[in-house]
């Protein structure tokens, strides 16, 4: 390191600290969108660190990222309305905080979801609730560093299977709990296409989805939800490739111990043409015992497969991924999943879903029958609407029907901030 | 260009805006909040057990979730009526005490069993099995809010909030634009 720079280092370093604090508590009233659309790839997309401060999608967005927003992903009323420029995207924070600037490497963002769910069972039939309460940022000391993360809020009742995992606060019961699903620091090099990224991170595996229930995301374990684990990231971007792979050293918002999942996940996914891409993954890690079933059985799980996105025509993208599960616990699973989406008009998207699981019969219980998802197939289908109506908003409806299940009715209305 | 022109028909995104604002208002209004049935701590607390018990007295796994009730004392409350809800718990545990129903055949009934915090699936001390049970977060909690009313009232109110903001960005960005567009 050049003489001198070590000062520089440190001075940046406390501004950064600074900077980032105050970055979560501007994040209520900042507006750009945030999220992760696999289906963006009919619009050229194939690496998702284009528009996102994360190489495989999700959460906060570039400068760049909010052009694409807004003159892509969401409804246009008034042709007249011209795009607006990067430097608008810093720019509006000026009107609220007029005495403050905000540095053009801090980004801050985040992410209001409430839910209403019908579900066709024989009473207490509609729940409504608030899904996501998240503010994220990311502050750039120097071109090559860069601090980040999200801070949130969660309420779930015992046992539910959300956020729990990215709990920050100790609430055991069913109060609120204050949550960071990722914090990390990263090194970018290769003119910020690559980066090393230690913190808690989401993992590198399959399709990167807002649908954390999906099967694929759920019997995996690799959701965006609360599936993050404590490691180190290495992400390659190239023309044609991407290359993710995470050391896993355990979720250290986890106890005991022994409950915390060691091991890897990682991604290859290429281009061989414009909107098509086909991508492989694979997981294995292994805890001393089940955090979900805590016994003195120590637990190994892998997860291997093959995912692929394609955009056909203008109008349509097909996605699709297909795990195979292996569990110390269980016989040799599978699952699957396809998604048809169709943009109707520009930012009105209809989706078709299909979804296969069987998780594998059991190895504990001696004579345990085979039913539908351990031991046999289950099917499951949604069909989806979802409208990007105005900037920053955007509501959805899923109609879901899983076999032995009741059928659901889900109703979002999302606000990114 | 856009597949639909909406300029000569469409009203003001403004307005839009604020009738998308009202049906967020009346939706929240609408839609009863319920909480979301907790079997562990209902169970505890019905019964008085010394500590709260873990999904997997009745499910394969502590995910829960519809379809996977495998446990012997899991099925034997689904027989006498439990179902998805949590009102239908406490008859479910009354009707299985009234018969008796020891699921592990040990000679102590089910319900007695889980009062003095043991199994009925089995010989385990599940207050024991509760002490290796998984423990979210790395410290400090939250005080809990006075209702579940006052939680979405807050959300929703933050929501507001943050709509009226992108719609005043709006405005002045358009006027920017239209600004900058006049002076050439």
């Amino acid at each position: 390191m050049a003489k001198g720079s070590l000062p520089k280092l440190g001075r940046a370093l406390r501004s950064s600290l600074l900077r980032v604090p105050l970055a979560f508590c501007l994040v209520t009233f900042s507006a750009r969108r945030a999220n992760a659309y696999p289906w963006m790839i009919k619009h050229g997309y194939f690496a998702c660190g284009t528009c996102h401060s994360e190489s495989a999608g999700g959460e906060l967005l570039t400068a760049y990222g909010r052009v694409i927003s807004e003159s892509v992903l969401s409804s246009h009323f008034h042709e007249s309305d011209a795009a607006p420029t990067a430097r608008e995207g810093h720019e509006f924070f000026q009107p609220y905080f007029a005495a403050f600037r905000v540095p053009d490497a801090l980004l801050i963002g985040g992410s209001v979801r409430f839910a209403t769910l019908y579900r066709d069972t024989p009473s207490e039939r509609v729940r409504a609730f608030p899904m996501q309460l998240d503010g994220y940022g990311d502050d750039g000391v120097f071109a090559w560093l860069h601090f980040g993360g999200s801070l949130g809020l969660a309420k779930v009742p015992v046992g539910s299977p959300h956020a729990r995992a990215a709990q920050l606060t100790t609430n055991q019961g069913d109060g609120y709990n204050l949550l960071s699903r990722t914090h990390y620091i990263r090194y970018e090099f290769g003119d910020g296409a690559h980066s090393l990224s230690l913190g808690r991170l989401n993992l590198p595996f399959g399709l990167r989805m807002s649908e954390h229930v999906m099967w694929v995301r759920s019997e995996t374990a690799t959701d965006r939800e609360s599936d993050q684990q404590h490691g180190l990231v290495l992400d390659l971007n190239f023309d044609t490739l991407r290359f993710g792979f995470m050391a896993i050293a355990g979720n250290y918002q986890l106890n005991p111990d022994r409950l915390r999942k060691r091991g890897y996940s990682a991604y290859l996914e290429l281009s061989p043409s414009s909107g098509t891409t086909l991508g492989a993954s694979s997981l294995v890690t292994h805890a001393r015992a089940d955090a979900l079933a805590p016994t003195s059985l120590s637990d190994t799980r892998q997860a291997h497969g093959l995912f692929a996105r394609s955009s056909l025509g203008r109008e349509f993208v097909l996605l699709a991924e297909a795990d195979l599960l292996l569990h110390t616990q269980h016989e040799p699973g599978y699952v699957g999943f396809a998604d048809l989406d169709f943009e109707a008009f520009r930012g009105f998207h209809l989706g078709a879903i299909a979804e296969l699981l069987d998780a594998g019969h059991t190895k504990l219980e001696d004579g345990a029958a085979r039913v539908a998802g351990e031991g046999k197939p289950k099917f499951g289908a949604w069909l989806s609407a979802q409208w990007f109506f105005v900037s920053h908003f955007d509501v959805r409806l899923d109609a879901i029907r899983r076999q032995n299940e009741p059928f659901q009715l889900l109703g979002q209305i999302h606000v990114y901030l | 260009m856009s597949r639909f022109n909406y300029s000569d028909k469409s009203m003001s995104t403004s307005s839009r805006v604020g009738r998308v604002l009202a049906l967020l208002v009346v939706l929240q209004h609408a839609s009863p909040s319920h909480a979301h049935p907790s079997f562990p701590s209902s169970l505890q607390s019905e019964l008085s057990m010394p500590c709260t018990p873990a999904c997997t007295i009745c499910h394969k796994d502590n995910l829960g979730g519809f379809g996977t009730i495998s446990e012997p004392f899991g099925k034997a409350m689904q027989a006498d009526g439990l179902t998805f809800v949590e009102p239908s718990l406490g008859p479910a545990l009354r009707k299985l005490e009234g018969a008796g129903t020891d699921s592990d055949e040990d000679g102590t009934g089910d319900v007695l069993e889980l009062r003095e915090g043991q199994d009925p699936n089995g010989a385990l001390d599940l207050c024991g099995q509760a002490a290796l049970a998984a423990r979210y977060g790395c410290g400090a909690r939250i005080a809990q809010s006075p209702s579940p009313r006052a939680d979405l009232g807050g959300a929703a109110t933050a929501l507001l909030v943050a709509l009226s903001l992108c719609v005043s960005h709006r405005r002045s960005a358009r006027r920017r634009r239209l600004l900058r567009s006049h002076n050439g």
